[in-house]
């Protein structure tokens, strides 16, 4: 990842195949996570990984297009941190509901 | 301004979360939630400020930073995600236990006499104490007459409401 982001000349060897995992990964967190009904928390945490991952993989091709996927990772980190947001809102909602 | 917009969204959005969590003190369903929002936020921030920084001065030192900010948030979701499956696991494991405990108790409540309402009311005593319920019936199919015969009871039920739940009909709605 390093590599990609500092040299922006090319990719190491096995930059595709970490890009490659993290998007598999991102997949299968998203359809996990349809099944997740243990608190009303998880399937936000699970959204906000995707992107998060996303947000890696995007990061690690950045070198072979600049422009295109430094957006995807500029969106995806807002996604991402969305997510988290939603989930700090539904804590504070179920927070208020105990009291 | 591609790269400001999304990046100063994601701080904000960061901070707001944080914001949020803080000032409830609370949560007795997910203790742990809090402690892991604020830190997931306070990550995605410093990539997010790290990607700005980077982008204006091309400093190296940034891109660690953005790097150690996203181990730290990876390990920390791997860790929630053993947590929601563990705790998936035991929950699981618990309801079988009850499970089997309610069938065990039921047979030997059964297996205690051979008079059929001491049974029905041994049977009905078990089942009560498993689910912690207050009030339960037991009814007996009447096949000459299609109802349903109340065999036994148990809790503080009226008088009226008694006599109205005596014999139903099949299909009748309580």
């Amino acid at each position: 990842m390093e590599h990609g982001q500092l040299n922006s000349i090319g990719l190491a060897s096995n930059d595709g195949v970490i890009a490659a995992f993290c998007i598999a990964i991102s997949l299968l967190v998203a359809i996990g996570a349809q099944h997740l009904k243990g608190s009303p928390y998880f399937r936000c945490f699970a959204a906000s990984l995707s992107f998060f991952l996303i947000l890696t993989a995007a990061s690690v091709l950045k070198s072979l297009a600049p422009k295109y996927l430094g957006l995807v990772e500029h969106i995806a980190i807002l996604l991402s941190t969305l997510s988290i947001t939603t989930v700090a809102y539904k804590y504070r909602k179920v927070a208020k509901e105990l009291k | 301004m591609i790269v400001l917009l999304p990046n100063l969204g994601a701080i904000i959005l960061g901070a707001a979360s944080i914001l949020l969590v803080q000032r409830e003190s609370k949560d007795k369903i997910s203790p742990y939630i809090k402690a892991v929002i604020i830190v997931i936020s306070i990550c995605l921030m410093t990539i997010a400020t790290t990607n700005m920084l980077y982008h204006n001065s091309g400093s190296e030192i940034f891109v660690t930073v953005e790097i150690y900010s996203m181990a730290i948030i990876a390990v920390l979701w791997f860790s929630l995600i053993y947590w929601v499956i563990y705790a998936e696991i035991r929950k699981e494991a618990r309801w079988r236990e009850r499970e089997l405990e309610a069938l065990n108790s039921v047979a030997l409540a059964v297996g205690q006499s051979m008079d059929l309402p001491q049974i029905l009311r041994n049977a009905l005593l078990s089942v009560i104490k498993i689910g912690n319920f207050d009030v339960g019936f037991i009814y007996l199919l009447n096949k000459q007459k299609n109802t349903l015969e109340l065999a036994t009871s148990y809790g503080n039920i009226p008088k009226d409401l008694a006599e109205k739940l005596s014999t139903l009909h099949l299909g009748q709605e309580v």
